[in-house]
Formats: C-alpha cells, structure tokens, sequence
C-alpha cells in the first residue's frame, strides 16, 4: 500500500483536468498531399534559423570566439573549487597558558603562532559565526566585540597553567552535541589526549616543535672505589641542533643540562658521576631536548655582544644584607654591573609590611611568622605582561601581601613578584636568613621612561628572577602546575644522601612538573610545560582528521600553484585564435 | 487521370504554322529541311570550288566559264534533319496540380513533337523514372504522330526519379546531339540539377528547361495545423502553418526558380517557366519566339 508522507503533492493533481483539457481541444491536423516535400523543408529550416539561439548554432568561429574568451578567462583568474564544511558554527578554543609564551619561531610565541593559525582556519572556512573561547586553568569565552580579530585581540599571553584535559573534553562534547565544530590551538598534547581529540573530530594544531631531535647513542658505567658510578653518555644529535637536558631518575630526578651545544649530525660525549640511592632501583636517563626558543636565558650571550649597551651600575653593595647574599654572585659574574659605580642602584629594604607608595627599583623584602598560605590564590599574581623579557609567575600565594593590607588595584605597585619558600627544617643552605620562617621578596617593577627605553631593564630583571631561581633550585626542587598533586609530590634534594632529610607540607609552585606516571621533572624558568610532557616524549604523532598547520599552508601554495596552468591556457588560446582566423580566412 | 485529347484537330491547329528552330546546326541522320553545314544537294548556294578531276560536271558554272576560261563547280548546302529529344520528368509529382503538371507536359511534348516531325525531324521521348525509361523509335515523319502519342497515353508517372542516373543513361545512348527538351517540375536539390545540367551541354546539345509547376504549388491553400505528405516517398511533415510560413515558402520558391534559371545561364542553356494551367500553345508560341 502506498502511503504518503506529505499531502502536499496532491495539489499538483489538479492540473490534470487542465493539461488533459488542453489535448482535447487540440485541433487535429489535416493531412494534406503536396507534390514534394522539398520546398517545405526548406522553408522550415529557415524559419528554424530566424530563432535567437539557431543564429549560433552553426557559426563555428562564434564558438571559437566564445571558447578563445573562456580560455583566456580561466588562465588570468585562476579558478579553483573551495571546499564548503556544512558546519553551522565554529568554536576556536586557544590555549593561553604559560607555557604558550614560549617562543617557537624566530620571532613568535606560540601563542602568537596560534592566533595567526586562528586567522588562516578562519579565512579558509568563512564562518560567518565564529566563537572565540581561551583555555588555561578555565575555559571562557570571549564574549567581547562581533568580529574575529577584535576577540583575538583579547586574548593575551597569561601565566597560568591548563586545566584538567578531561574537563575540557567534557566542555568539548557538549560543544559538538550543538552542532558546533571545535578546533584547539594549543601547543602540545599527550598521545592519549590527542588520540581523544581525534576520536571527536576536534582539529588540534599544535605550535610547539615537537620533535625530539636528541638521542642517547651510548651510554656506558664504571663503578668507583668510593661506591659512585661514573657514567660516559655519548648525546647525538639529528637536524636543527641544539642542546637539552639530561634527566637522571632515581627514587627522584635528577636534571643536568648538557654541558655542550650539539650541531646537525653531530655527537658529543661526556661524564659524569652518580652514587646509587637504591641498588634495587635501576636509574634512568631521559634526555630532554631545547627548542628552538628566544628564551633570554638561551640567548643571554648575545646582549652582551653589543658595546651599545650600557652598563648598570650597584651602589651600596654590602655582603652583610640579604640582597647581596640573593645577589652577589650573580652580580658578579654579570659583567653588565658595575659595583659601586653611581649610575644606578637597586635599594634593598627589609621591612614588616609594604609601603603604599613604593620608592623606584628597590627591593622589599618581608620576613616574618605565621603567613598562611593560599593555595587556590596562588595563580593569581601577574606580572607585567606587556613586555615579552619579563615573564614569571609568582609564588605559591598571595597572603604575605594580603596580609600587609596591599591592595594592588589602588596602591602605586605596579605589579608584584612574590617568592615564597617555607622549609621545615633548619640548616637548608643559601639564601634564606631565617631558615624556620617563611621569606616573601617583594619587588616593586614600577616602569618608567627609562626603565621602558632601557632594553637591559627587563633583563636584568629577569635575571634576578632566574638567579633566585636558580639559588632555591640549588637545594631542592619544586613542583608546579595545575597537575600537581597536593602532598604527594617528591621534593628531592640535590644531594641523594639528603633526600629523608628534606621535607616539605606544602608544594611551592615553580620549578618541576609531576607527570601522570608519577615522576616529577624539572622545568627551567620561565616553564615550558610542553618540553615535560608526554607529547614531547611521545614523537609518534597521532594522525589527525582535520587539517594541520601544513596542510593550511598548502592550501595558500595549491592556490598560488594554479598559475602553472596559466601558460598552457593561453597557448591554448593562441591555438584557437590561429584557427579561427584560418577559417575565416577561408571563408573570405 | 485524364488526359488531354492530343488528336483532335483543335489540339493540333495553328502548330503547323510555328518551325522548331535549334540555335545550332546539328547534322541529321537523313534528308530533311534543315540547313547543315555539310556540303549537300540542297538548292541553296554555298560557294565555288575549282573544278578538279572528279568532280560532278553537272555542277560546273558554264557562265563563269564563259567569263574567266576556267572551270568552276558549284557547291550547296546539305539538308538534313534534327534530332529533337524530350526528357519527361514522369515522376509521381508530376500528377500533382489541377490541371496536373503531367498534363501540361504531354501537351507541350506533344505540340513541339508535332512541330518536328512535319519539320521531318527525329523525335526521341524519354519518359525519366527512377531511370531512363525505353524510348519510341523510329518516330521521324508527321504520319508517326499518332504512334507517339499512343506511346504518350501509355506512359503513367510514378515514384520518384533518379535525374542522375537517367541524364548518364541519356548521354551514353544519345551520341548524336541535337535539340533536348527537358520537361520537368525540378523540385529538388540544386547539386543535382547543376550535374545534369553540367552533363548535357558538355555533350553539345541544345537544351531547353522547361519548368511546369502547378498553380496549388505556386500558392498553396493550407493552412493551420497541417501534415503535409509527400506523394512520391510518403515522407510526412507536421507543421502549423501560418502567414510567415507563407512567406518564407514565397520567398523559398521564388528562390529554387532563380536557381534553375542560373544554373540554366550559367551552361548557356535555355530556361522557360510554365504554370500547368497555362495555354500550353501560348507557351510554344513564346518559346519559339525565343529561340528565333
């Protein structure tokens, strides 16, 4: 039985009485004998060719014209088919957290990198509706402005870490039950993580290198008189060169920067020594390699090649006070400061609370008891973002300056770096004068026209943050990141025989990244989180359904490529036009 | 069909006062009343020769003789008879028309046979079908005009002619040339007509087209939707014919007629166009006229 889903069809019915109607009243021909059918032909084939469109039909030169036109079309406007995608919307999700403003170019960031992949996806696919949200410890949208570049001119480089990956897969499947299309610009993902995206359709592109480039060609081991194992590890390298750093795990990490810069193709070796922790525990190497960043810290040398650049001068330099005990070496070995020299000097003030109207380059360092910390509120400080040398995230919280009354949007402080370390047992080496009582170093970075103008400003800044750094790194390591697990994680001393006695309640927030199989790993400063995760270790790269960033770019070369066929197209033209006047010469 | 009573003495009056001239001087087969240019018997003087042994002493000009003490003979023109050839197009069309075409044919080829053949001439009718169709011999005095026409009577139209085949078969079998005839509608294409036509001067005779075409053909009467069908192959045409059809077939028709007649020019040979329901001894009148 026939059913019909729609009534609708049967209106067109009704015209059956009228089209039958218009048969019947057909008249009917008369049938007429003529004595040849030869004029008649004739005659209706002229009036056949008095139509409009029987003028063209047989005028073969009018078609050549016509084709002549069309090819000489096709070669100078370069025709190509553009693929529809039948989303409705398209949700750009870009990462903005820390470790995105690492560079990976030249002259990039990731994040930067990203921004601009953003603007190519975008032109390529032409939504018309086009959402706009930033991931790093949340996922919101940017709700600001209608058009795509104003919304990415919102999303600025912050220090915060990413997330939990599940969550933004649940926020993820919700976006596409709607219908949405979801591409992820981030800088790197474990393997699982990217195989998830890819099991959902999500385009990821990614803007960290992620190549692994250095690899263990041999290592060897000698057991010393002393217990100690002496291990030659011969590094190589494949393309692009560089260094890295070498991870040495044994009941925790051990990291040790390579002490040589390898080329392309190139193998070095070199020694080092090691006393077992556990004869049970095997050790194990892990080598992690740089990338190709502008890192100040990869490139310092350079800023001291330039004669140009002035010199910075320390006035009251004292050995006694904390700052110079912070900073004597470093100030030292700096060959841009000149002690005592008049020209410029950074005051350090101890004090019990901060003043509301700090003085100009002057350290204020806070000492007291009883601070609580806040770890929640521990993301919360930033730092100048605007310039790209001074990147750091502050410590793990916020209460020794909540605690001094400061409140930052109506005080002179332009921005605070908070370093906070509490240790919970005495005799810890190094900078800390109180060593029972927590240490908050306050430094007012209040930016002027000098201090813009001066390109050594930031640096030096920077390296005062990367020598404290560098100085708590020395005893110990510390973890950071949103993936780390509350007490839980391994603080390892430098030192194997002092592991038991290092012990630490609360996690600090810069230094080392825990993992998901449980094995902390040091990060350098300012941290690239990708360098410590499994996409980095992992190089097989999950094939991807949506394009890459290659591909994108293939897509601007395909169309740049289509201009091969610019010469064929006109020579073909030139044939067609030779022919057309070939036959009109005949016919003339 | 019926046809025209091409005995009776009103058919025949007044054609034995017209002459059937050729424009060139073909030479006959036997004696008749034309002058050739071949020396002959005839009374009509032609030149002087100087007498050489031999020669007929009967035709020696005793006068001239007298005059200049030589001898002289005297030569005359030969007189013979023409062959006079009609091609008669007896396709089916040809019974098209009121009055038909055919009709208007047999009385044109039956007047101009009797002009020829009391001009003692050789009359040859060729009846043309799909080929050249068996002719009537020996037709040669005025005492054979009734045989010719019996042959005539017989002759039925059908089908559809080869013109091709039929002016090849013509050209091999009549070597001798003389004066053709070619009685036809010529409703059909012009590559054909120009090798036919091409054909028969080539072999030196003296053509004359004559095209018949009925009166329905040079106005049709139809109108409306209409299927016309072709009497000779059956082939069928549906049209809607209104006043610019007409037009065109006006204009088409006017344009076949100026094609034959310029293929005609263009051979040298001579054109004449007849409606069937013409006087057909008008007809003859102004087609001797014109050859005189």
């Amino acid at each position: 039985m026939i059913v019909l889903s729609n009534l609708l069809g049967l209106i067109f019915l009704l015209w059956l009485p009228i089209l039958i109607g218009i048969y019947f009243f057909k008249s009917i021909p008369v049938r007429h004998k003529i004595s040849s059918l030869y004029l008649w032909k004739k005659v209706y084939q002229k009036r056949r060719n008095r139509g409009f469109f029987e003028k063209f039909k047989n005028n073969i030169i009018f078609w050549l014209q016509l084709l002549f036109f069309f090819l000489l079309f096709l070669a100078l406007s370069k025709p190509y088919f553009e693929e529809q995608i039948g989303y409705v919307k398209q949700i750009y999700i870009i990462d903005n957290s820390g470790s995105m403003i690492a560079r990976s170019g030249l002259f990039e960031t990731r994040l930067n990198r990203s921004l601009e992949l953003v603007r190519k996806h975008a032109k390529v696919l032409r939504h018309n509706n086009i959402e706009v949200y930033k991931w790093n410890s949340t996922l919101k949208k940017i709700d600001i402005g209608s058009n795509l570049e104003v919304k990415l001119s919102r999303i600025k480089p912050s220090h915060l870490p990413n997330s939990n990956f599940f969550y933004l897969i649940e926020r993820i499947k919700d976006f596409i039950k709607k219908g949405y299309k979801v591409s992820l610009f981030t800088d790197a993902l474990e393997y699982e993580e990217q195989l998830n995206l890819s099991n959902l359709g999500v385009e990821v592109f990614l803007s960290a290198q992620n190549n692994r480039n250095i690899y263990f060609e041999s290592i060897d081991a000698n057991l010393l008189n002393d217990g100690k194992l002496k291990f030659n590890i011969k590094v190589s390298c494949t393309s692009f060169g560089g260094s890295g750093i070498l991870l040495i795990s044994q009941k925790g990490i051990l990291p040790l920067r390579l002490p040589f810069q390898l080329k392309d193709y190139d193998s070095r070796q070199f020694d080092f020594e090691i006393k077992p922790v556990s004869l049970s525990d095997p050790i194990k190497f892990e080598l992690l390699p740089d990338e190709p960043d502008l890192l100040v810290e990869d490139n310092l040398v350079e800023y001291f090649i330039d004669s140009k650049i002035p010199r910075i001068a320390l006035l009251d330099f004292s050995d006694s006070d904390l700052f110079s005990k912070l900073f004597k070496d470093f100030l030292l070995s700096d060959k841009r400061f000149l002690i005592d020299n008049k020209q410029f000097q950074i005051p350090f003030i101890s004090v019990k609370s901060l003043p509301s109207k700090p003085q100009a380059f002057t350290v204020y360092v806070i000492e007291g008891k009883g601070i609580q910390e806040d770890f929640k509120e521990s993301r919360s400080h930033i730092l100048e973002s605007v310039h790209p040398l001074v990147r750091f995230v502050g410590g793990s919280n916020l209460s020794a300056a909540k605690n001094l009354n400061l409140v930052l949007e109506n005080s002179e402080w332009d921005s605070i770096i908070q370093i906070e370390q509490k240790f919970a047992k005495k005799s810890t080496p190094g900078l800390l004068i109180h060593n029972s009582l927590p240490v908050c170093i306050v430094i007012n970075l209040e930016f002027n026209s000098y201090s813009i103008g001066n390109a050594d400003y930031p640096i030096l800044l920077e390296n005062i943050l990367r020598y404290i750094l560098q100085e708590l790194r020395m005893n110990s390591i510390f973890e950071i990141g949103s993936n780390v697990i509350k007490n839980q994680t391994f603080v390892v001393s430098k030192k194997p025989q002092s592991i038991n006695s290092v012990e630490f309640d609360e996690i600090t927030s810069q230094g080392a990244y825990k993992t998901s199989d449980g094995s902390n790993y040091f990060a350098r400063f300012p941290v690239i989180e990708s360098r410590l995760k499994d996409a980095d270790r992992n190089p097989v790269a999950v094939p991807l359904k949506a394009p890459t960033i290659d591909e994108l770019e293939s897509f601007e070369i395909a169309k740049i490529n289509n201009s091969q066929y610019t010469g064929l197209l006109i020579f073909l033209a030139i044939i067609v036009m030779m022919f057309e006047w070939y036959l009109f010469s005949r016919r003339a | 069909m019926s046809l025209p009573d091409l005995h009776s003495s009103e058919f025949l009056k007044g054609l034995k006062q017209l002459n059937l001239l050729s424009k060139h001087n073909f030479a006959g087969q036997k004696i008749g009343d034309r002058k050739t240019k071949r020396k002959g018997a005839s009374v009509e003087f032609k030149d002087y020769k100087e007498y050489s042994p031999g020669d007929d002493i009967r035709f020696i000009d005793w006068n001239l003789w007298g005059r200049l003490d030589r001898f002289y003979i005297k030569l005359f023109y030969n007189e013979e008879n023409l062959n006079v050839h009609f091609l008669l197009d007896a396709s089916q069309s040809m019974l098209y028309g009121a009055p038909s075409k055919w009709n208007f044919a047999l009385k044109f080829v039956a007047g101009a046979s009797f002009l020829a053949l009391h001009q003692k001439d050789h009359v040859n009718v060729y009846p043309v079908f799909d080929k050249l169709s068996k002719n009537l011999s020996e037709v040669n005095s005025p005492g054979k005009y009734s045989q010719l026409v019996n042959f005539l009577e017989k002759v039925e139209p059908c089908g559809e002619i080869d013109l091709v085949k039929s002016i090849d078969e013509f050209i091999k079998l009549e070597r001798s040339r003389g004066l053709v005839f070619f009685v036809s509608d010529f409703l059909t294409d012009e590559k054909i007509i120009d090798h036919c036509l091409r054909k028969l001067a080539y072999y030196g005779h003296d053509v004359s087209l004559i095209q018949i075409l009925s009166p329905h053909e040079e106005n049709p009467q139809i109108y409306g939707n209409s299927i016309l069908e072709d009497i000779e192959n059956k082939q069928e045409m549906e049209l809607i014919l209104d006043d610019e059809y007409y037009m065109l077939y006006h204009e088409t028709l006017d344009e076949h007629k100026r094609m034959v007649k310029g293929l005609s020019k263009k051979y040298n040979l001579e054109y004449s166009y007849a409606r069937s329901d013409d006087d057909f001894k008008d007809f003859i009148v102004r087609l001797m006229r014109k050859r005189l």
